[in-house]
């Protein structure tokens, strides 16, 4: 999960840095949104998780 | 296990195909300047032809078609076939046939083909003197074409590129 957070984050990355030097400064800020949402829905996903497992663990419910 | 290489397969098909994508875009970028020179060198012999040798125009175009590369011949061998055909076009429909049907497998963009079609209404339908500025208009226009399609094509052929296989990473990524 780390790994793959952390892979996209270095290819938003790249890919930001190339299009911003090629002068598509637009597009360069569109794919870093695009790659803070992913990440965000996928730390999302995983603290929905966590908060299930504390719910289960302390007999909430 | 039998997931294990499932995933790995479709990893590869992902990867292959957003790399091609991207290659494709950048082909466009790296053949559009070529393109645009022949063009060039096309019109430089039909304007040679109608100026010193008062050729008939489909035999012109045919020379035209002959002088200039792979990818922009069809257009003009096209254009002289429809006036050769017998059916009654002017010089200038046969002209917008030909780039409707040909066009399409060279990397012109609509702008370049747009400079064409300016042409087609004076090709075959004016004097010579008119005929001829029309063409080195054409030519001059061209021209300029071609050094913005060389500066795009510095920016931008390498990062198609890269985007391709780059988004094909991220969505397997993703996915996997």
């Amino acid at each position: 999960m780390l790994f793959r957070i952390s892979g996209v984050g270095f290819i938003v990355m790249v890919m930001a840095t190339m299009l911003k030097q090629a002068g598509r400064d637009e597009q360069g800020q569109m794919v870093s949104l695009i790659g803070v949402l992913l990440v965000l829905v996928l730390v999302v996903t995983q603290l929905g998780y966590l908060i299930n497992l504390a719910k289960t663990v302390f007999l909430i419910q | 296990m039998v997931g294990l290489l499932g995933k790995v397969a479709g990893a590869l098909v992902i990867l292959g195909a957003s790399s091609y994508a991207g290659w494709h875009v950048a082909q466009g970028y790296a053949r559009r300047p070529g393109h645009l020179r022949d063009l060039q060198t096309a019109l430089a012999v039909l304007q040679t032809e109608v100026e010193y040798g008062a050729t008939p125009l489909p035999a012109a175009l045919r020379s035209a078609a002959v002088a200039t590369g792979p990818a922009v011949a069809p257009i003009f061998v096209g254009a002289a076939a429809r006036l050769g055909s017998g059916a009654g076009v002017t010089p200038g429909e046969a002209l917008r046939e030909a780039l409707a049907e040909e066009a399409a497998a060279s990397a012109l963009r609509p702008e370049d083909l747009d400079v064409l079609r300016a042409l087609a209404g004076t090709l075959g339908a004016s004097g010579r003197e008119d005929q001829v500025r029309h063409l080195a208009l054409a030519r001059e226009r061209l021209a300029g074409l071609e050094a913005q399609a060389q500066e795009q094509r510095t920016r931008y052929e390498k990062l198609a590129r890269y985007v391709g296989v780059l988004s094909g990473a991220a969505l397997v990524l993703i996915l996997i």
